[in-house]
């Protein structure tokens, strides 16, 4: 092994970031940090999943490390699952199966690139209603999603503007949104992220 | 799944799974990097990881039988491609770790070997939200492209894997260990092969012929 991963634990009270804490202490390859600015993955304990919750995974995303997120939540359904996983989360727990062993596998996971969910929570996803085929597709305005169709055919920005009759600063200004809200590193990333969430 | 049992077991073996003998040559070199030791037999020992490594994870099916989830052997698939399809198949059939072969470095194998042998659920991220994604149509050219071969060499494949990541030639020169150079004619080749006109196009067509 190398040098041990560097770990934040951010929990909505303070029993919660103590219990997750210690979960973590024993394990050789975690420092647990407490300033957020070099930790290479985050811990969020959540009490319970909405809307709020994927705006945090998506606020610790961008952080200046971009930190690698560890969602702990009370309970989920398999569509919140989803939208969290989708946010960027890359490990998902419910309270209940995070286990100090668990925990510190799933956070090893995160940071080396990896995303895990618990056996038992991966049945319930496969054995869930299929969400609605492009269910993500209601989290971008039908202008993105032009835009984004269109980078997807190879077009550059100039001739997206012309054939969407925008200016050119617009079609740049709704290409950095998208890629911002969603924490994308540029139009590649974009463009294959929403083929993969079913977004076009 | 008893996790805080199975913690102090030894570290686990792998018997590889590969039709193609060059992925076959490559996976086996990776193992040695990690220190991992390759074994002939597949259901020697409880620790005993099964690899399968092929191109499309369809593959996987046919190259690798079915595991109960109640079997000792832990399986992991690496591929190229991962159609969310053929993605719910391999899950299904009680392969729970998957890598892809971009990112299948040798720290990352042997973090996938032990969630394996350990039974646990181990995704790249892009592939769990395909999954997840309900994308289970896949496109109709992507249909079209699939039963064929790919387009693409195993190392074009790779780096327009990265770039569907957003990495730029930099980053992808680190991931696979060569010069910027390197990469760049890599990415020239792929493009013209694909026909595309710039990144953002050639991941598309990546992602919609299942290439990716």
């Amino acid at each position: 092994m190398g040098e041990p991963m560097w770990v934040n634990v951010v929990a909505t009270d303070p029993v919660l970031e103590a219990g997750v804490t210690s979960a973590m202490l024993g394990c050789p390859d975690i420092t647990v940090v407490t300033t957020r600015e070099r930790a290479a993955v985050t811990v969020l304990v959540v009490d319970h999943m909405g809307q709020d919750t994927l705006d945090s995974v998506r606020a610790v995303r961008a952080g200046a490390h971009r930190p690698e997120v560890v969602l702990v939540v009370p309970e989920v359904e398999p569509a919140d699952a989803l939208w969290a996983i989708a946010a960027g989360a890359r490990g998902l727990l419910r309270r209940r199966e995070a286990t100090a062993d668990r925990l510190t596998r799933a956070v090893l996971a995160a940071g080396a690139g990896d995303c895990t969910v618990s056996p038992d929570m991966l049945d319930r996803l496969l054995a869930a209603p299929a969400v609605p085929a492009g269910a993500l597709a209601s989290n971008i305005s039908d202008r993105e999603r032009a835009v984004l169709r269109l980078l997807a055919d190879g077009r550059e920005t100039g001739e997206i503007a012309q054939e969407l009759c925008y200016s050119t600063r617009t079609v740049t200004s709704v290409v950095h949104d998208i890629t911002r809200r969603f924490r994308l590193r540029n139009r590649a990333h974009a463009v294959a992220f929403a083929l993969r969430a079913g977004m076009l | 799944m008893n996790g805080e049992q199975e913690k102090s077991r030894t570290a686990p073996t792998a018997h590889v799974v590969a039709p193609d003998a060059t992925i076959r040559a490559e996976v086996l070199a990776v193992l040695r990097q990690a220190g991992v030791t390759s074994v002939p037999e597949p259901y020697g020992s409880p620790d005993t990881v099964i690899v399968t490594a092929v191109a499309t994870v369809s593959e996987a099916l046919v190259a690798c039988p079915p595991q109960p989830r109640s079997a000792p052997q832990g399986t992991l698939v690496i591929a190229d491609r991962f159609s969310p399809a053929d993605v719910v198949r391999v899950l299904r059939s009680g392969t729970l770790v998957m890598l892809r072969f971009a990112d299948a470095t040798p720290s990352r194998l042997a973090a996938a070997l032990q969630a394996a042998r350990d039974g646990e659920v181990r995704l790249p991220h892009e592939v769990l939200v395909g999954v997840l994604g309900g994308v289970g149509t896949p496109h109709p050219a992507g249909t079209a492209r699939a039963a064929g071969r790919s387009p693409l060499t195993p190392r074009q494949t790779r780096v327009l894997a990265l770039m569907a990541e957003g990495q730029d030639n930099a980053m992808i020169a680190r991931s696979l260990l060569c010069s910027n150079h390197t990469v760049k004619n890599v990415i020239y080749d792929m493009m013209a092969r694909l026909q595309v006109r710039n990144r953002a196009h050639a991941v598309a067509c990546g992602v919609e012929a299942g290439l990716i």
